[in-house]
């Protein structure tokens, strides 16, 4: 294969470019015969495709059948479940942290926290990707897809872009000013981007669902920056900065009060 | 009935056609595809506080999709190479293409027939799971590139790359049964 850009024309066909890059493409089309020819084919491809029935529908009594399953859910045991591993989280964190101190800190947090089990290389390269958001933020053009503090204008992008309904606090009483929002996309999950900015410091606030996530609450350091991470409401968040971690550990504070009080 | 499961209901089973659909194409078998259904809404229910979106269908993919691969991987316990191209399916795909020609008493019949919708099915059937999940997503749900990295837990690029080599695999194999075709009638 001697063009490198038939994933490019791919994504043309499939309808995934901007009007910018379709156009370019278009043009690249217009001269190289391996990405026509590769178009013309994956075209007819799809076309025959279309004559396989898409969809098996689902069988009589499978609705009913899930029904019942969901009748004998007790969320008891899952609450208990949590419940002791919240507990092993809390006493192996102040063993580790030789004090109680940020254990305290976090005890809000943690009570509704999903603690995972996850081997160290996979959550090393979670944490290089959830700290890399922030370098981003510091060397791209534009820190922000969305500029804009306005709630009202950022709820909605969010939901479109990340289906997700982050808690978006104003921090500005701490010093923080809201410059905007990004979409992120870490270890195969959608991940929510609220950027402040502190003085002359970003700070990048990650937001994602708590389902399958693999980050446990603490504190972390990964290219000079601290990580702070907590859970609440089904999410996990993550405050990436090169300020101190007590400053971090504020901002957390600010924000849980604020996913709270949206929550009530 | 409780809140959460009446909000689980509205969101959740319109996609049951399509859960159980996906779950048809990766277990290639009903009695399985049922199982993981059901599996994967009793999962879904209890992960169902982390649901904050709007977009329940990849959602609900990315846990059928999981609750397959967990059985699978249950199921083959001890087995070593996960992903590994299905050889007995590829067969049978060609096989089917083969007798399919081979029923057809005048060319033009054969290359319809040889077009038609059941030798690409047994064909899609036949692709190793990596490719031919990527396929019925995009090909099938329409889903977009970034939806599709959600449900198979990968980056985009993994997207693009695998959907590129499972469409030149569909093609060659869809051309090769093609060209057995002409031979068999000529």
């Amino acid at each position: 294969m001697a063009c490198d850009r038939t994933l490019l024309s791919q994504a043309y066909l499939d309808g995934e470019l901007d009007p910018a890059a379709a156009l370019a493409t278009e043009a690249h089309l217009a001269e190289c015969a391996e990405c026509s020819a590769l178009i013309a084919a994956n075209g007819s491809l799809s076309a025959a495709l279309r004559q396989v029935p898409r969809r098996h529908a689902a069988p009589h009594g499978l609705e009913a059948r899930i029904q019942r399953a969901l009748d004998g859910v007790d969320d008891q045991p899952a609450r208990e479940h949590w419940r002791n591993r919240v507990r092993r989280f809390v006493v192996a964190r102040r063993q580790w942290l030789g004090g109680a101190a940020a254990g305290i800190v976090f005890a809000g947090a943690v009570a509704a926290a999903l603690v995972l089990e996850l081997s160290p290389s996979d959550k090393d390269e979670v944490l290089d990707e959830l700290a890399g958001a922030n370098t981003r933020t510091l060397i791209a053009q534009h820190p922000v897809d969305i500029e804009s503090s306005d709630v009202a204008k950022l709820r909605p992008w969010f939901t479109r872009r990340v289906a997700l309904a982050p808690p978006i606090a104003d921090l500005s009483a701490a010093g923080f000013q809201l410059v905007g929002g990004r979409a992120e996309f870490i270890d195969g999950k959608r991940v929510a981007a609220l950027i402040y900015l502190h003085d002359t410091h970003y700070l990048s606030l990650l937001v994602w669902s708590s389902y399958d996530s693999e980050v446990e609450p603490g504190v972390d350091d990964r290219d000079g920056y601290h990580l702070v991470m907590w859970t609440g409401h089904g999410l996990v968040f993550c405050a990436v900065s090169d300020e101190s971690v007590a400053t971090l550990q504020n901002v957390a504070k600010l924000i849980n009060a604020e996913a709270d009080r949206a929550a009530n | 009935m409780d809140e959460k499961r009446k909000r689980f209901e509205v969101m959740m089973l319109p996609h049951l056609d399509a859960a159980y659909s996906l779950a048809r194409w990766l277990t290639r078998n009903d009695t399985d595809a049922e199982d993981v259904v059901q599996d994967a809404y009793l999962r879904a229910f209890r992960g169902f506080d982390g649901f904050r979106g709007e977009d329940a269908r990849p959602w609900l993919f990315a846990i059928v999709r999981n609750c397959h691969r967990t059985r699978w991987a249950r199921a083959r316990q001890g087995a070593e190479v996960p992903l590994a191209e299905e050889h007995g399916a590829d067969g049978e795909a060609v096989s089917t293409a083969q007798q399919l020609v081979a029923e057809g008493d005048d060319p033009e019949a054969a290359l319809i027939r040889s077009n038609n919708a059941a030798v690409l099915t047994a064909m899609l059937r036949g692709l190793p799971e990596e490719f031919r999940e990527v396929l019925i997503l995009r090909e099938f749900e329409e889903l977009s590139y970034r939806d599709i990295a959600t449900v198979i837990g990968s980056p985009i690029g993994t997207v693009m790359s695998r959907l590129a080599r499972g469409r030149a695999l569909l093609r060659a194999r869809w051309l090769a049964a093609e060209g057995k075709a002409d031979d068999g009638v000529r």
